[in-house]
């Protein structure tokens, strides 16, 4: 049964905000399941060549454009100043919400603007289609905020929200994270991320050595194989874990590849 | 699904070698690899290769010591230690994506 709103039972507005780059074939899904609680929708378009602004506007979106890129936190800092609503519901077009979760946020709505908490939710990621199991209870990413209130840092990548801890609440349910179609789209994603965040990290004076690029891989592996419980998904499980381990290789080796450029 | 045996390391495939001269940047590198082993992994799944999920871990190793090893990668320095890495990579994803395609088609 799908989550509704009786509009004049509802006490605050929801702004779904959203920043994409060709993601006609996902996005499509994403905004089905907010449709029941978003009194508008923001995406905010990086340049994409693909049909992503006519599904946008096939849902009813406000469709913005920004190709100068300033890194993920700046670009979700511009589309939540399109926004107008109470609160801001910040995803990504590979992002679903679960049923539980559509009604914990519909409970939200119907209680007067809360501005002194943001809100977390916990978000699990499905591999070429398969859950992947976690131990605990899966990532919490704060991504419901009263607008006026809170905002993204301005990170380049991994951007979180300006948000004390212990100025959280946990929402239940789950935000579905089709993390990627296939390998191919995920390392592509992961090179992507690691190039920004070498970039990043080189600017703000962050050193490694080759020996410690390849001691922290490995201790990503193991972390992500036992201590998040990888392991308990199979070969999937051990590819994810693997997955992991290379990404973290990956970026620094280029941080320490773009530090052993600044020095000649 | 047909399983197919642990290669031996001349099965490996992998286009990169342990020359510590690489000829652009690590990123550049990575995705230019990632590109064509995307190819290579689409011909060969269409073909009726198959992968489990051991197998990418298996080329990771045997490459990563072959070009450390055998080509002395290890021995070249800094460079050759990132070669050795980036040939192993690029074995693994061969594998690798493989077995993922086969994961999708489930």
């Amino acid at each position: 049964m799908t989550a509704s709103i009786n509009t004049a039972t509802k006490l605050a507005t929801l702004s779904v905000v959203m920043i994409v780059k060709d993601e006609a074939s996902r996005l499509d899904g994403c905004l089905q399941s907010v449709k029941t609680i978003a009194d508008e929708i923001v995406i905010l378009d990086a340049g994409s060549t693909d049909q992503t602004q006519q599904v946008a506007e096939s849902h009813g979106a406000r469709f913005y454009s920004n190709t100068d890129w300033q890194g993920f936190g700046r670009q979700r800092q511009i589309a939540q100043s399109y926004a107008t609503c109470d609160y801001v519901l910040m995803m990504d077009a590979d992002e679903r919400l679960d049923e539980t979760l559509t009604q914990s946020i519909a409970n939200l709505l119907r209680q007067p603007v809360v501005r002194d908490h943001a809100f977390a939710v916990r978000r699990r990621n499905v591999y070429f289609g398969q859950f992947a199991y976690k131990l605990g209870r899966g990532e919490r990413l704060h991504r419901l905020y009263a607008r006026d209130t809170f905002e993204f840092h301005n990170q380049s990548v991994h951007e979180s929200l300006n948000c004390d801890p212990s100025r959280s609440k946990v929402l239940k349910g789950t935000l579905i994270h089709h993390i990627c179609e296939s390998l191919y789209h995920l390392k592509r994603k992961q090179l992507r991320y690691a190039l920004d965040w070498a970039q990043m990290k080189s600017q703000s004076g962050k050193r490694v050595s080759l020996l410690g690029a390849h001691a922290r891989a490995t201790f990503a592996f193991f972390r992500e194989y036992i201590l998040h419980g990888s392991i308990f998904s199979g070969s999937l499980g051990f590819i994810i874990a693997f997955e992991t381990g290379i990404y973290t290789l990956n970026k620094y080796m280029l941080l320490w590849e773009i530090n052993r450029d600044r020095r000649t | 699904m047909v399983i197919q045996k642990m290669p031996s390391l001349n099965d490996i495939e992998s286009n990169v070698d342990a020359d510590p001269a690489y000829p652009d940047a690590l990123s550049e590198q990575l995705n230019r690899l990632l590109e064509e082993a995307h190819t290579h992994a689409a011909t060969e799944f269409e073909k009726g290769a198959r992968k489990n999920g051991i197998t990418p871990l298996w080329h990771y190793v045997k490459t990563f010591f072959h070009s450390g090893i055998v080509q002395r990668g290890f021995l070249k320095g800094s460079c050759g230690l990132i070669n050795c890495s980036v040939a192993a990579q690029d074995a693994y994803n061969r594998s690798a994506m493989i077995y993922c395609m086969a994961v999708q088609e489930k």
